[in-house]
C-alpha cells in the first residue's frame, strides 16, 4: 500500500519537474530579451541624451547672435539650428540688478548677466537643458561693452548723449539729457543737466531717432584721447606700450625717394610727395615720434612679410597716403599709443578704390583711435580704439572701441560688432 | 503487483519523453536569446565608448573654442585613433575607435551666423568586419 500510494504520488513527477524547469528557463529567457532591450536602450538614450546637449549648446551660439543683433530679443521656440539634428527653443532671464537673482529654474543669475536657456531635443523625446550665463555685454571678452545693430547700444560707458528729434535725418543739435535711451523692456531719459554728460549705467539702446542714430560726444571730458592713454584692450593679449627710445633725427622720404626699412626702432618717420617705404622684414616697426603721411606717400609691405607697426608719438595719414596698398590687409598690423589721424586711404585690399575713407579690410586688425574731420570709415575687419569721424559704416567686421566717438552717422550690418568700453575693464 | 510497477514505468517513459520534447523545444531558442543577447551587449557598450569618445571630443571643441577647431581637425590619425581594451573574465579585446572632427563655416553652410562654426564629430568603429560611426554635431560661437 504504500509503495502503491508512493507510485500514485511518483506520477507526473517528472513531468511537472519538467514544466517547472521549462518555466524557469522561459522566465530566465525573458528576462534575457528584456536585458537586450535595456542594453539597446541605454545605449541608443545615451546617443540621444548626447546630441540633445549638443542641440542645446547650439541654441546657446544662436541665443548670443540674436543679442548681439537685437538686445531686445527675448527667445525663440523650436527652431533648428542649421546642420545639427534636432530642435532647440530658447528663452532669456536678465539680472540687470547689483545683487544675484534666483531664476524659476533655480540658477542664481550673476549681476548684470544673462541667462540663457535652451532646450535641445533631437526628435527622439529626450531634452537636455543647458544654461548660459552671458555679460550684459554679449560677449564673454569685454566687461563692460555693447552691441550696435543699426541703433547703438552702451552697457556701463560714461557717454554724453546727443538728440536730433524733430531735425531732418543728417543734422544735430546738441539737446543734452534729453536723448531718450531705451533700455530692454524699458525706456529712460539720460540724465544731465545742461552740457553735462550723462552717465548711463545699464543696458540702453538709442531708439529716439531711428535712422539718424545716437550721437557721443567724442571731445567729452569723459572720453576722447583722454581714455586712450593706453588704448589697447586688456583682453587682446597684445603687449603693453614698449619701451620708447629717445627722440632723434626723424627720416625724411619725399618724391621719387624709396626707403627700404628692417625691423627695427625708429625716432620717427616722415614721408609725403609720393615718397616710398618699404617694410621688408617680418617683425616690429617702433616710430617713437610716429608716423605722418600725405601728398600719395606710401607705405609697403615685402611680399609674405608680416608687419607690426607700433606708434609712440602722434600720427597722421593724409591727403591719399597709402598703406599696403598692394598688399594683403593681414599683412599689416597698426598700434597707436598716441592720437592717430586719419585722412587718406588705409589698409586697401587689392586694389579697391576707397579714397577719403578709412578701410579697415577684412582680416585686418588696427589698434588706434582714429579721426579725420570728413572722415567716413568702412570697417569689415577689426578696429581697435576710437573712432571720430562724419560716417562709420561696419558691415562684417568689429569695432572695439573706448568711450567715446563722435560720428553723426551710423549703420551697422548684420553680422557685425561694435563693443565700448570705458578703459574700467 | 506486476501490472501496477509496469504501469508506473510506463507512465515514467512517457512523461520523460514529453519532457525531452519540452526541452527540445525550449533550449535551442534560449541558446539563440543568449547569443543575441551577448552580440547585442558587445554591440551596445561599444556604441556607448564611441558616444563617450564624441563627448570626449566635443569637450576637447568647447575647451579650444572657435579660434583653436580648426587644429584639432587638421590632426593626424595617430592622434584622433584611441584603442580601448576589454575583458569580461577571458581574453582581453582591443576595440580601435577613430574620431574626426569636421567644421563647417557660414560660407558653407547657409543659416550660419558670421562668428558660428558647426563642428561634427564623427567616431568610427569595426564591428565583424563591418564599418560603424556615430556623428553628432553643435555650433559653437566666437563669444561662448
Amino acid at each position: 500500500m504504500k509503495t502503491l500510494d508512493f507510485r500514485k504520488r511518483s506520477r507526473g513527477l517528472a513531468i511537472v519537474t519538467m514544466l517547472s524547469l521549462g518555466t524557469f528557463v522561459a522566465l530566465l529567457a525573458l528576462a534575457m530579451i528584456g536585458r537586450v532591450d535595456t542594453f539597446l536602450q541605454r545605449g541608443k538614450r545615451d546617443t540621444v541624451k548626447g546630441q540633445a546637449r549638443l542641440t542645446a549648446f547650439a541654441g546657446l551660439s544662436k541665443a548670443l547672435e540674436e543679442l548681439r543683433a537685437d538686445p531686445t530679443w527675448t527667445g525663440a521656440t523650436d527652431f533648428t539650428p542649421p546642420g545639427v539634428p534636432g530642435r532647440v527653443s530658447v528663452s532669456i532671464q536678465l539680472n540687470t540688478t547689483a545683487t544675484p537673482m534666483p531664476s524659476p529654474d533655480g540658477v542664481s543669475i550673476p549681476p548684470r548677466m544673462i541667462l540663457v536657456k535652451a532646450e535641445g531635443d533631437n526628435g527622439e523625446a529626450y531634452q537636455a537643458t543647458v544654461f548660459g550665463l552671458l555679460d550684459l555685454s554679449f560677449s564673454t571678452r569685454y566687461s563692460r561693452a555693447a552691441t550696435v545693430s543699426g541703433d547703438l547700444s552702451v552697457v556701463g560707458a560714461t557717454i554724453d548723449a546727443y538728440d536730433s528729434q524733430g531735425e531732418p535725418a543728417g543734422t544735430s543739435h546738441r539737446e543734452a539729457g534729453k536723448a531718450s535711451v531705451g533700455a530692454i523692456g524699458r525706456t529712460r531719459v539720460v540724465e544731465g543737466p545742461g552740457d553735462q554728460e550723462g552717465v548711463i549705467d545699464g543696458e540702453v539702446s538709442n531708439h529716439q531717432d531711428p535712422g539718424v542714430g545716437l550721437f557721443v560726444d567724442a571731445l567729452s571730458s569723459a572720453g576722447g584721447y583722454d581714455q586712450l592713454a593706453d588704448p589697447l584692450n586688456p583682453y587682446r593679449n597684445l603687449p603693453s606700450s614698449p619701451t620708447w627710445g629717445s627722440p632723434g633725427a626723424i627720416i625724411q622720404v619725399t618724391g621719387s625717394d624709396h626707403l627700404t626699412l628692417s625691423q627695427g626702432e625708429y625716432s620717427g618717420l616722415v614721408v609725403k610727395d609720393g615718397g616710398l617705404v618699404t617694410l621688408s622684414e617680418d617683425g616690429d616697426y617702433l616710430f617713437t615720434q610716429g608716423l605722418q603721411l600725405s601728398q600719395d606717400a606710401r607705405i609697403e609691405v615685402a611680399p609674405g612679410v608680416k608687419a607690426r607697426i607700433l606708434l609712440g608719438g602722434t600720427s597722421a595719414f593724409l591727403d591719399g597716403a597709402k598703406v599696403n596698398w598692394r598688399g594683403r590687409p593681414e599683412q599689416v598690423e597698426i598700434v597707436s599709443y598716441a592720437p592717430f589721424r586719419v585722412d587718406g586711404d588705409y589698409l586697401t585690399l587689392e586694389g579697391i578704390d576707397v579714397s577719403g575713407q578709412l578701410y579697415i579690410a577684412p582680416n585686418s586688425d588696427v589698434v588706434a583711435a582714429v579721426s579725420g574731420d570728413d572722415l567716413v570709415g568702412v570697417i569689415e575687419g577689426e578696429l581697435w580704439g576710437a573712432f571720430n569721424g562724419l560716417e562709420l559704416k561696419v558691415t562684417t567686421g568689429a569695432l572695439h572701441y573706448a568711450t567715446n566717438l563722435g560720428v553723426v552717422g551710423m549703420t551697422v550690418g548684420g553680422g557685425a560688432y561694435v563693443a565700448i568700453w570705458d578703459g574700467k575693464g | 503487483m506486476s501490472h501496477k510497477l509496469t504501469d508506473f514505468r510506463g507512465y515514467t517513459v512517457l512523461e520523460c519523453i514529453f519532457a525531452l520534447l519540452l526541452f527540445a523545444l525550449i533550449f535551442p531558442p534560449l541558446v539563440s536569446v543568449w547569443a543575441v543577447q551577448k552580440r547585442v551587449a558587445e554591440q551596445s557598450m561599444r556604441r556607448v565608448a564611441a558616444q563617450n569618445i564624441g563627448k570626449m571630443v566635443m569637450d576637447e571643441v568647447r575647451n579650444v573654442g572657435y579660434a583653436g577647431v580648426d587644429s584639432m581637425q587638421a590632426r593626424p590619425v595617430t592622434e584622433r585613433t584611441l584603442e580601448l581594451s576589454v575583458s569580461r573574465g577571458g581574453p582581453v579585446e582591443t576595440q580601435t575607435y577613430l574620431w574626426e572632427v569636421d567644421v563647417t563655416t557660414p560660407a558653407q553652410l547657409p543659416g550660419l551666423y558670421p562668428n558660428e562654426k558647426r563642428v561634427s564629430v564623427k567616431v568610427q568603429w569595426n564591428e565583424s568586419s563591418q564599418a560603424k560611426d556615430l556623428t553628432m554635431a553643435t555650433i559653437i560661437n566666437s563669444g561662448i
